[in-house]
């Protein structure tokens, strides 16, 4: 179900690492964030308690007057500790107070060291055994340098955070006093959060990989609807595109173009089928008559003249299938092969003139008169000489088949818009309206009118328009029937 | 003698077919669209329409209609070079097809079928 090196699963893994890294990091920086603030914030009430025990001793000395002795009843008298004073009565209002704070404070079990100067511990709590306090002493020395100053401390299982106070008496007598708290309450909050923190990561990664897969695949629909539609295709199913509804932007120009694709490929395939079977029909009348006047002939012993009838028959027929086949040939290769054109920018009055000289011979033999009307200035187009001769004369061979004798044709040239306007004109027999719209289809021919008119294969305007696309123009028809027709071809001017 | 009418637009196709028939015994008449062949239709007595389904102007599908309907009496072989299964798609329910590149027995013998009175297609 999962293969490895689709896109799907790589955007998966993608956005699971990216999502991962970043949960990562941020989680990181918020264990790390708060446990900065729980510190902070154990740092200062243990700065808070030791300040409220100093407060107190001075509140002891005041009364009692300074000396070394006093000092040292306050010391014990903060810290819980028996002590005696001559005058230790009038400390008593303070000694109720105290003793209120001594447990919401924690003193009785907190580890609080004093020191004087000299380093020697004075008093210090009943809690505080001697390894801690050698541990505590350890820090001292940080004390003279800054005032205060927070560190932990490491016993057994156990870690204390010791806040060391360097102090004085007004200023008389200076001394130390250390307080230490257990961190486990701070370290239990941070073990929760961290186990609340990381549990969840993986779920979470795991629902991202494949809500990323979800997207990948949704986004990666229309790749496997064009996949679907080609195998369809391949297999036979012309017929078949991709739907466009529901597309985002960038697969919409792939598919629209897909969809493009196909569709031309629908119409060359057709295209060619018309195309085969269009001349396997064609073909086959000329060879019917081939097959039947053959067959006709050799049922009995005929006269010679018969058999030479029925032989120039034969090949009249097979020369009308030549010209079918190659009639068919040069459609072909002019809807398909562009490249045979060898275009060049020429003047169109030179050239008509050509053409009307050429065509003169071919009208004489039939008393048909030819004209030409061209302007004075030169119309410059861009062409192929060679396709477009064989265009007009196809027209002109067109004009020559359907005016009768002593019928009148006309070649004319001249500039309309940005186009070359060049007519072929005749005094013929017409199109009927009918027709008009069938005549630039293949094999199209107009009722017989004689023997010159069955001679044609149909072909001539159907590559006369082929040629007069592939120079980007237009070719027109106007026609009266009983007197005449005019074909129109516009060819952009240069 | 039967009267044939041969309906074609190409006239060697009509003149070889005209031949052939008048050979074997036929009065043949032709006519090159349905303008012409409706008029003779109507000017003389045909037993047998050779029909071309292609042909200019009006096709030969259009004139066969004509012909049921105002002449039902004549028999009607579809002549064309499309292959009869086509034909008959074509135009449902004439006498006889007839392929024109299949040769003149095949013709013949279609001919002689309808006429006799059989509406049978021969074997292709």
């Amino acid at each position: 179900m999962m293969r490895f090196n689709t896109i799907r699963f790589k955007i998966g893994v993608l956005y699971t690492a990216i999502l991962g890294v970043i949960l990562i990091v941020y989680s990181c920086i918020l264990y790390v964030t708060l446990q900065n603030t729980l510190y902070h914030d154990f740092d200062r009430n243990l700065a808070m308690k030791a300040q409220a025990i100093v407060n107190t001793i001075e509140s002891y000395v005041d009364i009692l007057g300074y000396d070394e002795p006093t000092l040292l009843f306050a010391f014990q008298k903060v810290l819980g500790v028996n002590a005696e004073h001559p005058y230790q009565k009038m400390t008593e209002k303070l000694e109720i107070m105290w003793l209120r704070n001594l447990d919401l404070l924690g003193v009785r079990t907190g580890y609080i060291n004093l020191i004087t100067a000299g380093g020697a511990s004075v008093v210090h709590s009943p809690s505080l055994e001697p390894r801690l306090r050698t541990l505590f002493a350890q820090h001292l020395r940080n004390a003279r340098r800054e005032k205060i100053c927070c560190d932990n401390v490491r016993i057994d299982q156990r870690l204390l955070r010791v806040v060391t106070m360097h102090t004085s008496y007004r200023g008389k007598q200076e001394y130390i006093i250390q307080l230490g708290d257990s961190l486990a309450p701070v370290l239990t909050m941070m073990q929760t959060r961290l186990r609340y923190r990381i549990i969840p990561i993986p779920a979470i990664l795991l629902l991202g990989f494949f809500i990323g897969q979800v997207f990948a695949a949704r986004i990666l629909k229309p790749v496997s609807e064009i996949t679907g539609t080609a195998r369809r295709i391949a297999s036979g199913d012309l017929s078949a595109r991709v739907e466009t509804s529901h597309v985002d932007a960038e697969m919409q120009d792939l598919v629209e173009a897909f969809n493009h694709m196909i569709s031309r490929l629908e119409t060359s395939f057709k295209y060619i089928v018309d195309f085969s079977s269009h001349v396997a029909h064609e073909l086959k009348t000329p060879l019917a008559i081939i097959r039947g006047e053959a067959e006709i002939v050799l049922r009995k012993d005929r006269e010679l003249k018969e058999y030479k009838r029925v032989v120039t028959v034969a090949l009249e027929e097979a020369q009308r299938m030549l010209k079918i086949i190659e009639g068919l040939l040069l459609l072909a290769r002019l809807d398909y092969r562009a490249d045979d054109y060898k275009f060049e920018s020429f003047d169109v009055v030179p050239f008509a003139q050509e053409i009307y000289e050429q065509s003169r011979i071919l009208a004489a033999e039939r008393n048909i008169v030819i004209h030409r009307t061209l302007p004075q200035e030169p119309v410059m187009i861009r062409g192929d000489k060679m396709h477009l001769r064989r265009a007009f004369f196809n027209l002109i061979d067109n004009a020559l088949k359907f005016t009768p004798q002593h019928g009148r044709i006309e070649i004319a040239v001249r500039r309309l818009d940005k186009n070359a306007a060049i007519t072929v004109s005749d005094t013929g027999r017409g199109i009927g309206e009918k027709d008009l719209p069938k005549i630039f289809n293949r094999f199209y021919r107009l009722s017989a009118a004689g023997p010159n008119a069955s001679s044609g294969v149909g072909l001539g305007l159907s590559i006369v328009q082929s040629i007069v696309k592939m120079h980007h123009g237009v070719i027109e028809v106007k026609s009266t029937p009983g007197q005449g027709t005019t074909f129109t071809v516009l060819l952009p001017l240069v | 003698m039967k009267a044939i009418l041969i309906v074609d637009d190409d006239h060697q196709i009509r003149g070889m077919y005209n031949r052939l028939l008048t050979s074997e015994g036929f009065k043949v008449v032709e006519a090159s669209n349905a303008a012409d062949a409706n008029e003779l239709l109507k000017q003389k007595r045909i037993d047998l329409i050779l029909l071309d389904i292609k042909m200019p102007e009006i096709d030969g599908g259009s004139l066969y209609n004509i012909i049921k309907m105002f002449h039902g009496q004549v028999k009607v072989i579809v002549a064309s070079v499309y292959p009869v299964e086509e034909q008959k798609r074509l135009i449902e329910d004439a006498h006889g097809y007839y392929d024109k590149a299949q040769g003149i027995e095949m013709l013949l013998s279609e001919i002689k079928g309808v006429i006799r009175g059989c509406t049978g297609q021969t074997p292709s």
